[in-house]
């Protein structure tokens, strides 16, 4: 589109912001081409993709890039190997993978990042096929591979991983989703047919592996207590993400797992202060397993956001073609309800087979949107024969009023079909909109930049305390508070768009009709307290301005800080 | 299941053709996601629109294909269709039979162009070429394309309006643009349609458990309890409305119930699995 039509076409939307991405990648300094086995891929483990991870690893405020990497069926330990990449600012950086120490080279998906030792620097745990990896920050840009000391590296294949403090012990746990038993030595499932077409068989003909929840001892070594905490209870799914938020507001990270084709299922922490981890499986009853009709879906993707204003998270998940992604709405923390329709999320999606995904207000009008990353499994897919593309747009949806609507140019950097799997989202060039990075199946990772531009329709928010648990405020609820009422909701939670981590940092867009005295409190997940078996629920709030980015911290012992806006 | 043919004694030769026999067991069992159907009471489009109803054209080609349909083989009609369409191209109704047999197999994507050229031809064109409407609009729907699928049953709705099927596609499309007291409406017009022709107790229960679903949206528990087991009633083996109806008693705290509900929407699940192995991608 020209200048000109760009203009006409903004103009057009009156008062409404245009979303507009460009592709910076060439000029950004990462040259990269992920790999994810063969093409066209043949086995159920070539078909994820890689996963992508911010760490702030340097410890300068801003979030670098960690790619795990992929590799090939003939030589699974000797892939091209994991990237690190620091950012150096307006989306510039530079490849220090040398400089990391640790040449990760094991076919790997999704990974995790949190400050496992306590020593205020970000680690990294890795998820492969084959045992997983936990590399430990030494500072100074060097990693140290510390997986055999940790108690950690399950050998089966797992897809995505969160650190949370799910104890309230003021560490950080993890929790590990795991996919299927592959091994290539064995005849895989014969190929199964979709829509006639004979294709590559799903994980449904494959023994499903348990996921594996890790209490940290204090001290950066783990000890795996899935069964006893209750997470053994459930029946193993085909698990690819998870979101780790406090879904019913009682200030403890709760886990949701997004199991392929499978029901999915949600672990509520019941887990007392310091106490042994206790988790109860919901996922059925709460109505958040399947869709409405009470199928099963992929579920690949997972969004997290307060679509509905009433103060409980929301989940999205992207799912496969001809069938819709899903919109799980948060009533009351208890009970969700499949909305896709009502919010107009359905129909739009069908064409699609959606991965990374995340609500953001791109455009700074006060609502988040959607952006989600699409691409299908099947090589031999085309709308004739599978209605449905192999390499497919992005697929942004403008929050518009009571619904979604789909944003037909989104700038030249989401136009183009990929075949996308992973992404993040962030404001890595630190101007206050959102940018992304995207990791395509065996494609090149693209760096897109967000044209918003503005400086002062903007307000992000870190929330960040000492000691492990605090330094990424997982588990915090982010409220931005103006005349006298909640403006906008965020969640800083673990998991991520798709194998691949969520921003440290809530923003917020912040249209002019919100005036200028603003607030944001930070409602801190629960911490022990010696002699106080109820543990501490800090709220602390802090004046902010537009186009301020702000950090809070847990320093305020007590339910809510007085004066503070009421919780919810 | 596919109403017309459920009637196909009773009905026009186009209608028993098309809308009968073993074909309907492999649809899925509801809304949008089941294959496009057309009513029990629906006659001949000319009969229906107050017309004289033309002579049904003889034609083999027309009558193999019927059969092909009537014993459920949708790969062997797509092959004579096909065959059809090679020696006659540009033949609107060989397009028509040809989108149909692919829109049997749902490969959408692949049917849509076919029934976009039969609706290009005359009104008059061939005999079912009032119908095609309808099953572009189904195909347009499957294919996430809501704006032309209401487009296209519209446009039925005005030539057809006591064609139940269509009136409960529009109510689909309603429910999907969050005109819930519309989609209501269009629900309860589709099973009076159904009721007053004894349509098949599995369509009216498709019609009953939309209507919970609206109940549903509304936040109306006690109703969607109600619509749901009316539904089932109908229905015992509607496992989507043995799914709802656990979501709502989850809600309103019948654990025990849901729990139960839950049990048999799985064992119609793993009932269905059962007869068509390794259908799932």
């Amino acid at each position: 589109m020209t200048a000109a039509a760009w203009l006409v076409a903004a103009a057009a939307l009156g008062d409404a912001p245009a979303i507009r991405f460009e592709d910076v990648t060439a000029a950004s300094g990462i040259d990269l081409a992920l790999t994810s086995g063969s093409m066209p891929s043949s086995a159920i483990l070539e078909v994820k993709g890689c996963g992508l991870a911010l760490i702030d690893f340097d410890g300068d405020g801003d979030r670098d890039l960690f790619f795990p990497n992929g590799a090939t069926l003939d030589a699974p330990e000797a892939g091209p190997g994991a990237r690190l990449f620091e950012n150096l600012g307006a989306l510039r950086f530079r490849d220090v993978t040398e400089r990391m120490g640790v040449r990760h080279r094991r076919w790997s998906f999704g990974a995790a990042v949190g400050d496992v030792d306590g020593d205020g620097r970000d680690d990294l745990y890795v998820c492969c096929w084959g045992p997983d990896v936990l590399l430990r920050n030494l500072g100074g840009g060097r990693f140290e591979d510390v997986t055999a000391a940790s108690g950690l590296g399950d050998p089966g294949w797992s897809t995505s991983a969160g650190f949370a403090d799910f104890d309230a012990d003021g560490d950080l746990d993890l929790f590990v989703v795991n996919y299927v038993e592959f091994d290539p030595k064995v005849a895989p499932p014969p190929p199964a047919r979709f829509k006639g077409m004979v294709v590559l068989a799903g994980p449904r003909g494959y023994a499903a592996r348990a996921d594996l929840l890790y209490e940290n001892r204090g001290d950066g070594t783990f000890r795996e207590v899935g069964a006893e905490a209750g997470i053994g209870k459930a029946i193993p799914g085909f698990g690819l993400n998870l979101a780790v938020v406090d879904f019913d507001g009682d200030r403890r990270p709760d886990v949701l797992v997004a199991n392929d084709s499978e029901p999915n299922a949600l672990f509520m922490n019941r887990s007392a202060p310091g106490g042994p981890m206790r988790f109860e499986e919901r996922g059925m009853q709460a109505g958040v397993a399947t869709n409405f009709d009470g199928a099963a879906q992929a579920s690949m993707g997972i969004a997290v956001g307060d679509v509905d204003g009433n103060g409980f998270p929301d989940v999205f998940t992207t799912n496969f073609s001809s069938d819709t992604n899903t919109l799980h709405m948060n009533l009351d923390g208890s009970f969700f309800d499949d909305r896709t329709s009502q919010y107009g999320l359905g129909a739009p999606s069908r064409p699609l087979l959606g991965w990374a995904t995340a609500f953001v207000d791109l455009d700074h009008d006060g609502a988040e949107d959607l952006a989600t990353f699409n691409g299908h499994v099947y090589p031999q897919a085309t709308k004739a024969s599978m209605d449905s593309e192999y390499e497919q747009p992005p697929l942004v949806m403008r929050r518009a009023g009571a619904r979604f609507e789909v944003v037909a140019d989104a700038g030249p950097g989401l136009r183009a079909p990929h075949r996308d799997r992973t992404a993040v989202f962030d404001d890595l060039d630190g101007d206050g909109d959102v940018d992304i990075v995207v990791g395509e199946l065996n494609g090149k990772v693209r760096v897109l930049r967000n044209m918003h531009d503005r400086a002062d329709d903007w307000v992000k928010v870190r929330a960040q305390a000492p000691g492990p648990a605090g330094s990424h405020g997982i588990g915090c609820r982010v409220q931005l508070w103006g005349g006298g009422k909640v403006l906008a909701r965020r969640w800083i939670w673990a998991g991520g768009p798709f194998q691949s981590t969520v921003s440290v940092e809530a923003h917020f867009g912040v249209p002019a009709a919100w005036g200028d005295r603003l607030s944001v409190m930070v409602d801190w997940p629960l911490l022990k307290r010696p002699g106080d078996p109820a543990g501490v629920m800090a709220s602390i709030a802090v004046p902010v301005r537009r186009g301020q980015s702000v950090t809070v911290g847990r320093d305020v012992i007590g339910a809510a800080t007085p004066g503070s806006p009421g919780s919810r | 299941m596919d109403r017309f043919l459920a009637n196909a004694a009773a009905r026009t030769a186009l209608a028993s053709a098309l809308f009968a026999g073993p074909a309907c067991a492999q649809e899925p069992t509801s809304g949008p996601v089941a294959s496009p159907s057309a009513p029990p009471g629906a006659t001949a489009p000319a009969v229906q629109a107050g017309v004289s109803p033309a002579p049904a054209p003889v034609d083999p080609r027309v009558t193999s294909i019927h059969a092909l349909f009537r014993a459920g083989d949708f790969a062997s009609a797509e092959s004579k269709c096909r065959e059809w369409a090679a020696a006659a191209p540009g033949d609107p109704r060989a397009a028509f039979y040809l989108g149909l047999a692919l829109h049997k197999q749902k490969r959408y994507g692949d049917a849509l162009p076919q029934l976009e050229a039969a609706e290009r031809a005359a009104a008059d064109a061939f005999p079912e070429r009032p119908h095609v409407p309808h099953y572009l609009g189904w195909c347009r729907l499957y294919l996430g394309d809501l704006a032309g699928a209401k487009v296209a049953f519209v446009e039925h709705a005005r030539a057809f309006p006591d064609y139940d099927d269509t009136q409960f596609a529009l109510g689909v499309i309603a429910f999907d643009e969050d005109r819930t007291a519309d989609a209501e409406r269009q629900f309860r017009r589709a099973l009076a349609l159904l009721d007053a022709q004894e349509g098949p107790a599995r369509e009216r229960a498709k019609c009953l458990a939309r209507l919970g679903d609206c109940a549903m949206r509304r936040d109306d528990l006690p109703a969607a309890e109600r619509d749901y087991r009316a539904a089932l009633e109908l229905w015992p083996d509607h496992h989507e409305a043995w799914a709802k109806l656990a979501r709502v008693l989850d809600r309103t705290g019948k654990a025990d119930d849901a729990n139960a509900a839950r049990a048999r929407q799985q064992s119609i699940l793993d009932a269905a699995s059962k007869q068509a192995p390794g259908s799932a991608p």
